[in-house]
């Protein structure tokens, strides 16, 4: 974020805390939304399946800012993101099922309750941090999953699957995804404007105190518990307001899918996107969402290429787990920064050409 | 009554296998600080090495025992080496997610090889059934509580008694004074994990021959986190003793609770104690308690 090209002076305070450092930027941000406001209404370019995709990097993206509020800015380690997404799941699917209540409910008070239930669970972070609130939340994540929405049949279904219809907007039924596209699309997007501006704010600039020296941090009169909670609180939020949507787009809640690899996948995320970073959040987002999905359409082209002699079944079964794990340890050997300091790097190697160095 | 001691029985001999699988993380943790989430995947894979040296390469017993330990040694070096050493110095997180990542790419190669069949492990234990009263303790228990307790004899002595036992010992008190007396640290690290490899191997034998052998069965060493929280992240005694209660509280919630509050409480319960531990002693019962200077 400090980042900027030079010769791009600041002559006030206003000017320097803006989100765009340069009208160029806003230009091509005002431009990049618009196009993905027309995006559902290219079939041409865009079809069913990459429109599916889509919507799951969307509501990804919301997660992620969530996850990187909390770990990489704040500096709390939580395994129990995926957790939290289940929460609020469970809570649009409950309250639209049982009491008929209309998205413009459903989705905030999903938000609420995981907060709730975030600020719950992240409160063992008033003496714990490090690994040790690392296996709290460990533990949060293993109590939520294994045994509230596995075992409260009555409210959740347990492993029966909870369904849910997709909802409707002034009464217009958002059952094509053309059109649900949309509401995870307003969202996300208002979701990034919030971080950009949340790291603006005192309470956001107290959180990355915090993380980079939580002793210090407090020595300077930042009450850490308030804003440890502070963090939890918003997180859960956005991962709240993520379940919601994972909710409705799949139409069918399994509380499987909000397992520890739900967790890992979103500290994967903001690990290859980039920790404390929005952009990384996205782009580690949709570096993630994607990975699985050109494993499968590769291991569906190659397959008929391979004699059937050779039994190639059993490498592409486990291509998957393998890749995901590589992708992990290769950005954190090769570029702990992530996506966003390689698109920097990116981005100067061209500013500077031809003499970069 | 017969039922309590069935449990009671049936627990100490799961908790010594944990006790063991938990030293080799208490080990990483000590000498190296790093949060070993690998393990439970060694586990794993070291039952999968010892099927693939005894039935798919249908090597003789005195053969293969040895071999799959030394394999496992190997691939604990290798680790150390490849995926560990350049991570150094990096936050905890990186270094965290690091095993995370290590832990997937072990598995996704593990399906590779072994699919996600189940497999039974040949029976190459010795049928003894012991009678212990009414309760029977079937031979993958008996002796998996009895090597457990061998082994972990064993590692003791070799930390009280061996020149290299000590130089880790004196690693994980203090590295800088450990390097000055000339030991060498990057060694000790490398022997941590391999040893970590070792019990694991060990552990996972005998919790493929309890359970079934099936690419999941790193599931079966998830309580291991509750077991070192409880004991204390860096202490030996206390991996021991809580890997014992912890097995115990599992099988009596298993027996007496899950009727009442459901199947799930007998995978919950150690997290619960964790949890638990956590906000009373966020040390554990044994560990050294971390006082940060600014």
């Amino acid at each position: 974020m400090i980042r900027r090209p030079c010769g791009n002076f600041k002559k006030n305070y206003i000017q320097d805390e803006g989100i765009f450092p340069t009208r160029l930027l806003k230009i091509v941000t005002v431009l990049f939304i618009l196009l993905l406001f027309a995006l559902p209404l290219l079939p041409w370019l865009i079809s069913d399946y990459l429109l599916y995709v889509a919507i799951t990097v969307l509501i990804t993206v919301i997660g992620a800012l969530g996850m990187n509020i909390i770990t990489g800015y704040a500096g709390q380690i939580s395994v129990a993101h995926g957790a939290f997404i289940g929460i609020g799941a469970y809570t649009c699917g409950i309250l639209a099922n049982r009491l008929g209540i209309s998205l413009w409910l459903t989705i905030p008070a999903a938000g609420v309750t995981t907060a709730v239930v975030g600020v719950l669970f992240g409160s063992p972070s008033l003496r714990l941090k490090g690994l040790y609130l690392l296996m709290a939340t460990l533990a949060a994540q293993f109590f939520l999953v294994d045994y509230v929405f596995m075992e409260w049949e009555s409210m959740t279904k347990g492993a029966a699957m909870m369904e849910l219809e997709r909802p409707s907007v002034f009464g217009f039924a958002l059952t094509n995804d053309r059109h649900f596209y949309y509401l995870p699309l307003i969202i996300a997007i208002a979701a990034t404007f919030f971080t950009m501006n949340l790291f603006r704010t005192k309470v956001g600039r107290a959180f990355i105190a915090m993380r980079d020296r939580d002793l210090a941090a407090e020595l300077i009169g930042i009450d850490l518990f308030r804003h440890k909670l502070i963090a939890f609180a918003i997180s859960s939020f956005y991962a709240g307001v993520c379940g919601a949507l994972y909710a409705y787009f799949w139409t069918l809640i399994n509380p499987q899918a909000f397992g520890l690899f739900l967790s890992i996948q979103y500290l994967a995320i903001i690990i290859c996107g980039g920790m404390g970073s929005v952009r990384g959040s996205i782009l580690g987002a949709v570096f993630i969402v994607a990975l699985p999905q050109i494993v499968k359409n590769f291991v569906i082209v190659v397959t008929p290429l391979i004699p059937a002699a050779i039994p190639i079944g059993n490498i592409f079964a486990g291509l998957e787990t393998l890749l995901f794990g590589l992708v992990i340890v290769l950005f954190l050997i090769i570029e702990p920064e992530g996506l966003n300091k390689m698109w920097y790097n990116f981005r100067a190697s061209i500013n500077l050409w031809p003499f970069s160095y | 009554m017969v039922f309590f001691f069935h449990l009671l029985i049936l627990g100490i001999a799961i908790g010594a296998i944990y006790s063991m699988i938990a030293i080799g993380f208490v080990l990483v943790y000590k000498s190296t600080r790093v949060l070993n989430f690998t393990q439970g995947t060694l586990v794993m894979l070291g039952a999968f090495i010892i099927y693939a040296l005894l039935e798919q390469l249908s090597l003789p017993l005195f053969l293969a025992l040895p071999l799959s330990l030394v394999v496992a040694l190997g691939l604990g070096f290798l680790i150390e080496r490849l995926v560990l050493r350049p991570m150094i110095g990096e936050p905890l997180l990186s270094v965290v997610m690091v095993t995370i990542g290590l832990a997937s790419v072990l598995k996704g190669g593990a399906i590779m090889i072994w699919t996600t069949e189940y497999f039974s492990l040949p029976k190459i234990l010795p049928a003894t059934f012991l009678h212990l009263g009414p309760v029977t303790i079937s031979p993958p228990y008996l002796w998996g509580f009895i090597v457990s307790m061998l082994l972990i004899i064993a590692l003791t002595l070799f930390f009280k008694l061996t020149n290299l036992g000590i130089a880790m010992r004196a690693v994980a008190n203090d590295q800088p004074a450990a390097l000055s007396m000339g030991i060498s640290v990057k060694w000790v690290f490398g022997l941590s994990w391999a040893l970590a490899g070792l019990v694991a191997t060990v552990g996972g034998f005998f919790l493929g021959a309890i359970n079934i052998i099936n690419i999941n069965l790193d599931h079966a060493a998830l309580p291991l986190f509750a077991v070192v929280i409880l004991g204390g992240m860096d202490s030996m005694p206390g991996a021991i003793i809580a890997g014992v209660v912890i097995a115990l509280l599992q099988n009596f919630a298993g027996g007496y609770l899950s009727p009442i509050l459901g199947g799930g409480i007998k995978a919950v319960a150690p997290f619960l104690v964790l949890l638990i531990v956590l906000m009373i002693k966020p040390y554990g019962l044994f560990g050294t308690v971390e006082v940060e200077r600014l």
